[in-house]
């Protein structure tokens, strides 16, 4: 298109776009109106003798094309011309920064050149006369980039490649070396894999309004014919020792759609599991869940991986490498049982078999009458249950039995709910006959919490059935960590199937709109609609948990005793209801791992006892890197959130660092709190590694630049030299009246005039 | 739950599995009832550990237990029942002989297990009622009309009992002394309150603890 109006309109799109079209006539303005008034009356006249042979419409349309005829002579005649500014040569100055990260290797150029290759060619002046033409007409000072920019002499080669892109801090750079100089552009090669930005558009306007259009040439290609890609793995970063981890793996192919290949989850060498998987249509993001566990303590990197093809051009990007704290920790959870039965013997059994969880019980035996087990002290629970929220929220989660709502008091059940909501706590509400609607939680803000309707009416709306059922998942429920018996799929639907038969359930009034439902009761035993036999939802910080039957003990009493189905369902559920919730001082980086070249950015969440941030902290932290040195780190407050606060840190050697933080108000010390991150080469360069043309195209038009690949780079330098206006800059006049689109236009008109005219069989 | 078993004796034999039964169940049941926020059936039940609706029932008495002859079934299912997480609550019976009968046959059922002296300081003893001391139950006949306590040559009250790898206790052994009679006769007003309080208080604290560990 741009070859085409460049025939036509002698010039280039950018150069009527800078410019302005102006006239220059040898003859004072009033001789144009004149000749103006004489060529339209003149053609008005040559047709009025023909008016009785002809049409008003014919006469009109010939009349008008002789006019335009005239017109166009007289717009040649009037000496069009193309004003605009153009740089005074050496006076300005040109950066030309060329990527250097790691995505520049990926070879998926014509015959197979890297990018690298590429952009080496372009930058040869031997091979492309551009950068010559630009060193004419501007000083050029040159940059290579990847985490940031280096100033250099020339197109360097090197074999160390940046671990990250960062577009935002190279531009900046650049424009801050440009500062003091008059810059007419920025010419930026690169792939535009950016992994770190966080605001390009803001950093393209700021250079906009200095007069600094960035100039972008985009290397590589926008897709990969034959790729796949784990594009992004979400998992807890924090779980016990032994726990059953669910992580999210999301996969991109190119050039598979609807093959097999395998998900491989790794600890260093050792295979926590392998499953197939079937890929999705080219280019969609596809979701599929894994779960493994880890017997060993500490921060683990677990890696994740697609099997990659023959034929991939990228294999780097099938690895995702994440780090997880896996935690010796023992939290504490609160049970409070309303009677003594079988369920809370064997549930006491299964969680006293879990070296992590400490279940710490309250079991009302008569009226007034309490057993406390699991307590540390004589005076745990001394009192009943907590009546204010520092003892409560001590704990992690809280599962109440077959105890009615009026055992506490309104405060107390808001405390509860609090635990949940703002502490961010777990909670379970298990079935009897004082559960649920039967135990008279409607209009309480347990209600609230609770992930299942219980119906209208202040007590017992929908009833206990004593009837036996077998318990039936939900397809998500075959895939979370609650009921994930065995991590082989086949073989945990198997043992799910094979589990001894229940007896008795409380009858809610179906899920909340927000609840997942994780089991129901088999409708042909209990009756009805499928009752909800296992749903959660999430309420605030936390998560609730109802289990409407009391009866797993048969689990364990109906299986042979070396069967541990009763065993691990507990264990799970118990897990999950401590996992990811917060403690009053917690810490940690903003992403799991970082690039040797990266900085780690640090933050600190800290909340008083019961759990409202607090803003007045002093918080600081030691950072103890691989080899053992230490480094002492103070944070400032985040004004933009409340009890939250942010250090910077800038790693010097490759591995696992732990951050130990602590928070003080005052002399008194508010808690403690560990974690790690990982610094590693990483292969986020060849993750979302596809040329990013769009990104390249917005920045350049935000700036005022313009977009090129490497075939009509040779433009860049005339295009620079054009410019809407500066103080190195001087105006030139291109002419138009030779224009061919004028003469085209011309003997157009003068031909159509003439074929009408042939066919009224005029002369 | 009463254990049905297979026992020593012929059929009518005095000393088997139906010894007190049904009464002594039913008084028994009364009690908790009362005592606690159990929820027990109203009426009692037997069941042989050849039914597989035991293993619906974590908790089972059987006494005249030194008159245990259990076929090769029962035991089986007993081990089965006991190491899924049963409770076996043994009573009423006395002397060296019966001991030893006891003894070959528990051996049967767990083997390589042993047999401990329970001290007061277990749990068991402080589950629900705080008990201090065994004391020794006659049987009704000796408790209303003599001083003599003991039978045979059981001459003093035990306490025993076996516990699973965990350190659960899983059988409760009373010998040399009779709780079935107290909960049977403890509606007499001739019958010492002494031996039913220490009967129902013991009963009940078993079951608190089996339901609570």
């Amino acid at each position: 298109m741009t070859a085409i109006f460049e025939l036509l309109f002698k010039y280039r799109p950018l150069l009527y776009e800078r410019g302005t079209i102006a006239f220059d006539p040898y003859w004072p303005p009033y001789v144009t109106w004149i000749l103006l008034a004489g060529a339209l009356a003149g053609a008005w006249f040559i047709y009025r003798a023909s008016a009785a042979a002809l049409p008003w419409s014919w006469r009109y349309g010939l009349s008008s094309l002789r006019a335009a005829a005239f017109l166009v002579i007289i717009l040649i005649l009037l000496q069009p011309v193309l004003r605009i500014h153009s740089v005074l040569p050496q006076e300005s100055f040109v950066a030309v920064a060329y990527d250097a990260s790691k995505s520049m290797e990926i070879r998926d150029g014509p015959e197979g050149q890297s990018r690298l290759d590429v952009e080496r060619h372009l930058l040869r002046s031997a091979d492309n006369p551009w950068l010559d033409e630009l060193g004419k007409k501007f000083k050029l000072r040159f940059f290579r980039f990847s985490h940031s920019a280096e100033r250099v002499q020339a197109f360097e080669d090197t074999a160390r490649h940046g671990q990250v892109t960062d577009l935002e801090r190279t531009l900046d750079q650049i424009s801050g070396e440009l500062a003091n100089v008059p810059a007419a552009g920025i010419v930026l090669i690169t792939d535009g894999a950016d992994n770190r930005s966080s605001d390009l558009d803001r950093t393209a306007s700021r250079l906009r309004a200095r007069n600094t259009p960035i100039y972008t040439v985009g290397i590589g290609s926008t897709s990969f014919l034959h790729d796949t890609e784990i594009t992004g793995v979400t998992t807890a970063r924090k779980v016990l020792r032994d726990t059953v981890m669910e992580a999210e793996v999301s996969v991109r192919s190119n050039g598979y759609a609807g093959r097999r290949a395998r998900l491989l989850v790794l600890d260093r060498n050792r295979l926590l599991q392998n499953q197939e998987i079937t890929l999705g249509s080219d280019g969609e993001v596809k979701v599929y869940r894994t779960h493994f566990s880890s017997q060993t303590g500490g921060p683990r990197e677990f890696k994740f991986r697609v099997d990659p093809f023959q034929d991939e051009i990228i294999k780097e990007n099938n690895d995702r490498t994440v780090l997880v704290e896996v935690d010796d920790a023992h939290p504490e959870i609160l049970y409070v049982e309303g009677e003594p039965r079988w369920e809370y013997a064997f549930l006491r059994r299964a969680a006293v078999q879990d070296r992590n969880v400490r279940l710490v019980t309250l079991l009302r035996q008569a009226d007034g009458k309490f057993l406390r087990q699991g307590i540390e002290s004589p005076a745990t629970l001394e009192k009943g249950f907590p009546t204010d929220r520092a003892e409560l929220f001590k704990y992690k989660a809280i599962l109440l039995g077959s105890v009615e709502a009026s055992f506490f008091t309104f405060d107390q059940l808001r405390i509860i709910s609090d635990f949940v909501s703002r502490r961010g706590g777990g909670f379970l509400m298990i079935g009897g006959r004082n559960s649920f609607g039967q135990g008279g939680y409607v209009n309480t803000p347990i209600q609230d919490m609770l992930p299942v309707n219980l119906g209208a009416g202040a007590r017992d709306t929908q009833g206990f059935e004593d009837t036996e059922f077998k318990v039936r998942l939900t397809d998500y429920g075959y895939q979370h960590p609650i009921t994930r018996i065995s991590l082989a799929k086949d073989q945990n639907r198997k043992r799910w199937t094979d589990a001894p038969a229940l007896v008795g359930f409380n009858r809610v009034a179906g899920p909340k709109p927000g609840a997942t439902v994780l089991a129901m009761a088999d409708s042909r035993a209990a009756g009805g609609a499928d009752p909800v036999l296992l749903a959660f939802q999430r309420f605030g910080r936390g998560k609730s948990v109802a289990f409407t039957t009391a009866s797993s003990w048969r689990w364990k009493m109906g299986n042979v005793h070396s069967d541990n189905f009763q065993e691990l369902f507990w264990k799970q559920m118990l897990r999950w209801l401590v996992s990811d919730v917060p403690d009053p001082v917690g810490t940690g980086t903003e992403e799991s791992y970082y690039a040797p070249d990266e900085t780690a950015v640090i933050r600190a969440e800290v909340n008083d006892e019961s759990f409202l941030p607090l803003n007045n902290a002093q918080v600081t932290a030691q950072v103890k890197s691989p080899s053992g040195r230490s480094t002492p780190l103070h944070f400032s407050w985040d004004v933009e959130k409340d009890g939250s606060y942010v250090a910077a840190f800038k790693p010097e050697e490759e591995g696992i660092y732990e951050i130990t933080s602590e928070a003080f108000q005052g002399s008194r010390s508010l808690g403690r709190a560990k974690s790690n991150f990982l610094v590693a080469g990483s292969t986020k360069e060849f993750h979302n590694a596809s040329m990013n043309s769009a990104l390249l195209k917005r920045l350049a038009s935000e700036s005022g630049g313009r977009y090129y690949t490497p075939d009509n780079a040779g433009t860049i330098a005339e295009d620079i030299s054009y410019i809407d206006k500066g103080s190195s800059s001087h105006l030139e006049e291109k002419e138009l009246w030779d224009m061919p689109f004028l003469f085209l236009l011309l003997v157009g008109l003068i031909s159509a005039e003439w074929i009408l005219r042939k066919r009224r069989g005029l002369a | 739950m009463r254990m049905v078993y297979t026992g020593l004796g012929p059929s009518g034999y005095y000393k088997a599995w139906y010894t007190d039964w049904p009464k002594s169940d039913r008084q028994f049941i009364l009690g908790v009832r009362r005592l606690t926020n159990i929820r027990v059936a109203s009426e009692p039940r037997t069941i042989a550990p050849t039914d597989p609706e035991m293993f619906d029932y974590p908790f089972i008495y059987s006494v005249e237990c030194g008159h245990w002859n259990l076929t090769e079934q029962e035991v089986t299912a007993l081990r089965e029942y006991l190491n899924r997480g049963g409770f076996l609550f043994c009573d009423d019976f006395w002397g060296s002989w019966e001991w030893t009968n006891f003894e070959r046959q528990i051996s049967r059922i767990l083997p390589g297990s042993k047999i401990v002296e329970l001290p007061m300081s277990h749990p068991i003893f402080h589950s629900y009622y705080n008990i201090n001391r065994i004391v020794q139950i006659p049987n009704v006949g000796n408790a209303m009309y003599s001083d003599q306590t003991h039978e045979q040559d059981g001459f003093h009250p035990h306490c025993r009992g076996i516990f699973d790898e965990r350190g659960r206790l899983i059988v409760i052994i009373n010998w040399n002394t009779d709780l079935g009679d107290a909960w049977e006769w403890a509606d007499l007003p001739g019958f010492p309150a002494r031996f039913s309080t220490y009967a129902y208080q013991i009963g009940i604290n078993a079951i608190v603890y089996a339901m609570s560990h």
